[in-house]
């Protein structure tokens, strides 16, 4: 089941903070919908030894989704292949999603309903997802995990955020 | 392969980027006559399918609403943005009458022309220079390029300069930002590849920028100084005898005198320590890392010569790649031919016979003002040429996707010289704070509603294609309709009398290796690179790569790159040099009225060193306020760690603060220009828009 779930790895070595990825989701997903993906920036260290860590983050789509289980409505679903999505159907629009997800993948709507990242899941699995379409240095990967994990061996990836293994913690130093 | 129901039975068009001048290769998928979705060209090698973020976004060019749609002739004073709507042969008739009374009573190069160089261009720098007579004609070099491109020819002769990233193993990048301000997507990724491969990364920035983060060491230096670190670099690499020695003999002019020059001058690592605040012993490190990793590459381009000293600086960067024999092979510094579509392969859209090109009456404003080695006009001295009229009048301006009163430095003078002209017609997608001063506006098509052929910016020589992929809105049209209207209107309609856009399509193209049909299908052409074009001679007076200059020489400067001190410095009263910064997502004046863009970041901050920001009592999201001896703006502030102490950097300055362009963009940040004097680089004519001391306090 794991190695076929679907899912995303953001490569920290990668990740220039261009918003690239934001935008073509955008542009995809529909102009007037929130952005599904926050690009943060986290310094550390004292002048002149400073280091800067930029992550793009979206829906990670869990194998263990705490917005699932935080849904009163039962409106978020897993679907065979991992991917979590909404049914705004049912969604009442009360937030609680929000507060159990760890990476602030909720987003809400004019319509107060929640949705996210669907995975662009009216593209084919030939394309690419529109984010990783669009990252210029590679940094966002999208695909099975077994996909995934080959890429992070080949690559050598140091650093990643991704719940490819773990429960709550999204950044990874990998051995 | 099926694809996604948005996109099926989608009409792809092939259309060149027009968001920055550097011309991206690109897709644009429509259905039902809307634009969809868009794509780098996959087949092209420097976007391989990708665009930047700002290309993703510019797609909302062909929604918003804040589009210019109707010719507009202005109603109320200049600025005050009153218009009204006018017809296309109004329009038209005005300009052909205006222009002709100017030529009678001034002569033609009362009439000066500014643009940037994105395309369809050559309609009408072809129209004003060929028929109407100016010689003043300009693109936007002062505020970009010009360091660089003079840089280049006194150097290498004709040639332009591109650093082939990917294939190099030692890159030391000055100022310049490959990944936050990306120019080609391919140019950015090359360096990531070369990441991939080992190669190391040297970043020289007063910020630790998204370049400098990725880098493998981040060298702080004092904002103005690279030229005193490049020129101790370069003597290091001399006294240790790790130059190229046969290159040199080869290839080169002036090394002897060079050696002699540093040595003359005492440009020792020392002594460059105490001018960057690098120490002598990293100078020396990096020049042995540089000179012994082949290939090596070492870049620079405008963040980094925005000081008067910077043509020399600039020099020296690119003679680091001479000196190592980094000319012009896989991982090098890649020569290429001019940028700018102004050399061939391509020829001009129309033709004029010889007997009938207009007689330039007088010389232009750049030879006339002395800069001969200067590819453009300094436009930072057009307000006061209007002013004074100086050497001689300059009574119209024809301003094509420029906005100088936001773009150039010193806004209130621009302001004074633009109320002082008796005619200014704008070509531009919206009503830009440029715009507002003019008396007509034209409403221009966007990159995605025009035709046109362009030159690539490659090493391979490359032409690139665009077609429309939705029509202009309102009653917009594309350059070449309206250079067509005006020209009519002139009596020049002969020239002008194409009866599909592919007639001058195809006189563009005369002649190249391959036809219209091909550029249609694919999108581009790409011809053989060539390499170690040195090895057939260059187009210097010596044809050689100069390291002594004889055109700068004969232009009556030091022929040797020296260090001078940047004009401006901070002082007891103003404590701070003020530079700027980019953001990845916003190009230059173009992309504000994007909501999805001023989603990312609704306002411009500027950043502070914290041991600085402590001692003002400022907190990062504090406003402050930053007082230059000319004007003061408010911003937001920034406390990092990422910059040298003593530094204020705006980050997009000179693309927020808008009051014009539309509802987005109007009344967001602050706008830099206002605080920074008219300061150039006197030998290529480049804007030094670093050349600015201010004070910060708490707001």
């Amino acid at each position: 089941m794991s190695s076929t779930r679907k899912g995303f790895f953001v490569d920290l070595d990668r990740c220039i903070k261009c918003h690239a990825c934001e935008i073509a989701c955008r542009v995809w997903n529909g102009i007037n919908v929130p952005s599904y993906r926050t690009i943060i920036e986290i310094e550390s260290g004292t002048y002149p030894f400073v280091e800067r860590t930029n992550v793009s983050i979206a829906c990670m789509h869990c194998e263990e989704a705490y917005c699932m289980a935080a849904c009163p409505a039962k409106a978020i679903y897993k679907r065979e292949d991992g991917v979590v999505l909404v049914d705004s159907e049912k969604c009442l629009g009360c937030r609680l999603c929000s507060w159990a997800c760890p990476f602030g993948a909720p987003k809400y709507g004019s319509d107060l309903k929640m949705q996210k990242c669907t995975f662009c899941n009216d593209r084919p699995d030939w394309m690419p997802r529109a984010c990783e379409e669009a990252c210029p240095t590679g940094a966002i990967v999208a695909g099975t995990i077994s996909y995934l994990e080959k890429i992070i061996k080949e690559r050598k990836v140091k650093r990643i955020a991704s719940q490819i293994k773990g429960k709550r913690a999204f950044m990874y130093i990998l051995p | 392969m099926e694809m996604p129901e948005k996109l099926s039975g989608a009409k792809v068009a092939k259309s060149i980027c027009g968001v920055c001048p550097f011309r991206c290769s690109i897709e644009a998928y429509v259905k039902d006559g809307k634009l969809i979705y868009t794509r780098g060209n996959p087949e092209n090698p420097n976007t391989k399918g990708k665009r930047c973020v700002k290309g993703f976004a510019s797609i909302w060019f062909a929604y918003d609403p804040d589009r210019l749609k109707y010719p507009l002739m202005r109603i109320g004073e200049r600025g005050e943005g009153k218009f009204k709507r006018i017809s296309w042969d109004e329009a038209f008739t005005i300009i052909a009458e205006k222009l002709k009374e100017i030529k009678e009573k001034y002569g033609p190069e009362a009439v000066v022309s500014l643009d940037h160089v994105q395309g369809c261009t050559w309609h009408y720098k072809n129209f004003l220079y060929l028929l109407y007579g100016t010689p003043n004609i300009y693109d936007h070099t002062a505020a970009c390029d010009g360091t660089f491109t003079t840089a280049c020819i006194s150097i290498f002769g004709s040639f332009w300069g591109i650093e082939d990233y990917a294939n190099s193993k030692y890159i030391l990048i000055w100022g310049k930002e490959p990944f936050e301000a990306p120019r080609i997507v391919g140019f950015l990724q090359g360096l990531m590849e070369a990441k991939d491969k080992g190669a190391k990364l040297v970043v020289v920035n007063p910020r630790l920028s998204k370049t400098a983060e990725k880098a493998d060491e981040w060298i702080p230096i004092k904002p103005g100084t690279d030229g005193a670190m490049a020129l101790a670099m370069a003597k290091t690499i001399i006294d240790e005898e790790l130059y190229d020695r046969d290159f040199i003999e080869k290839y080169c002019y002036g090394f002897d005198e060079f050696r002699r020059h540093l040595e003359e001058k005492g440009y020792t690592p020392e002594w460059a320590e105490g001018i960057t605040g690098v120490s002598a012993s990293t100078i020396r490190r990096i020049a042995r890392e540089f000179a012994t990793t082949k290939p090596a590459v070492s870049s620079a381009y405008h963040g980094f010569a925005c000081y008067t000293n910077a043509f020399d600086a600039m020099r020296a960067v690119l003679l680091l790649n001479v000196l190592t024999g980094n000319v012009d092979k896989p991982g090098s510094f890649l020569l290429v031919g001019s940028p700018g579509g102004l050399e061939p392969p391509l020829k001009p859209p129309f033709r004029v016979p010889e007997d009938k090109i207009a007689k330039i009456n007088k010389p232009s404003l750049r030879e006339t003002l002395g800069f001969v080695l200067a590819p453009d006009f300094p436009t930072a001295l057009l307000p006061k040429v209007i002013l004074e009229g100086k050497p001689y009048p300059v009574r119209a301006l024809i301003l094509s996707q420029v906005n100088p009163i936001m773009s150039d430095a010193n806004t209130k003078l621009w302001i004074e010289a633009f109320k002082a002209l008796d005619f200014i017609v704008a070509i531009d997608i919206y009503l830009s704070e440029t715009a507002m001063y003019c008396d007509i506006v034209l409403p221009d098509a966007c990159y995605f509603e025009r035709y046109d052929i362009l030159q690539g910016f490659n090493h391979a020589p490359m032409v690139l294609y665009s077609e429309p992929a939705i029509p202009p809105p309102g009653e917009a049209k594309p350059i070449y309709e309206i250079v067509r209207g005006i020209a009519e209107k002139m009596g020049y309609g002969e020239y002008f009398n194409w009866k599909s856009e592919e007639d001058w399509m195809r006189n563009m193209i005369e002649g190249l290796p391959f036809t219209l049909e091909d550029l249609k299908q694919k999108g581009f052409w790409i011809g053989e690179p060539q390499y170690k074009k040195y090895e057939s001679g260059l187009k210097t007076p010596t044809g050689k790569i100069e390291i002594y200059s004889v055109l700068v020489e004969v232009a009556g400067y030091n022929p040797l790159p020296e260090y001078k001190p940047p004009a401006v410095m901070p002082d007891e009263k103003y404590p701070f040099r003020l530079i700027s910064a980019r953001m990845p997502f916003q190009s230059n004046l173009v992309t504000q009225n994007i909501p999805m863009l001023a989603d990312i970041e609704g306002e411009n901050w500027a950043e502070i060193n914290s041991k600085d920001a402590e001692k003002y009592g400022i907190k990062t999201g504090d406003y402050i306020i930053i007082e230059s001896p000319l004007d003061s703006i408010t911003v937001k502030a920034k406390v990092t760690e990422g910059i040298v102490p003593g530094v204020v950097a705006l980050v997009h300055g000179f693309g927020f603060g808008h009051w014009g362009m539309g509802k987005v963009a109007k009344g967001r940040g602050a706008h830099i220009n206002r605080l920074i004097d008219t300061h150039i680089d006197p030998v290529s004519g480049t804007i030094a828009y670093n050349e600015c001391k201010v004070r910060v306090r708490k707001a």
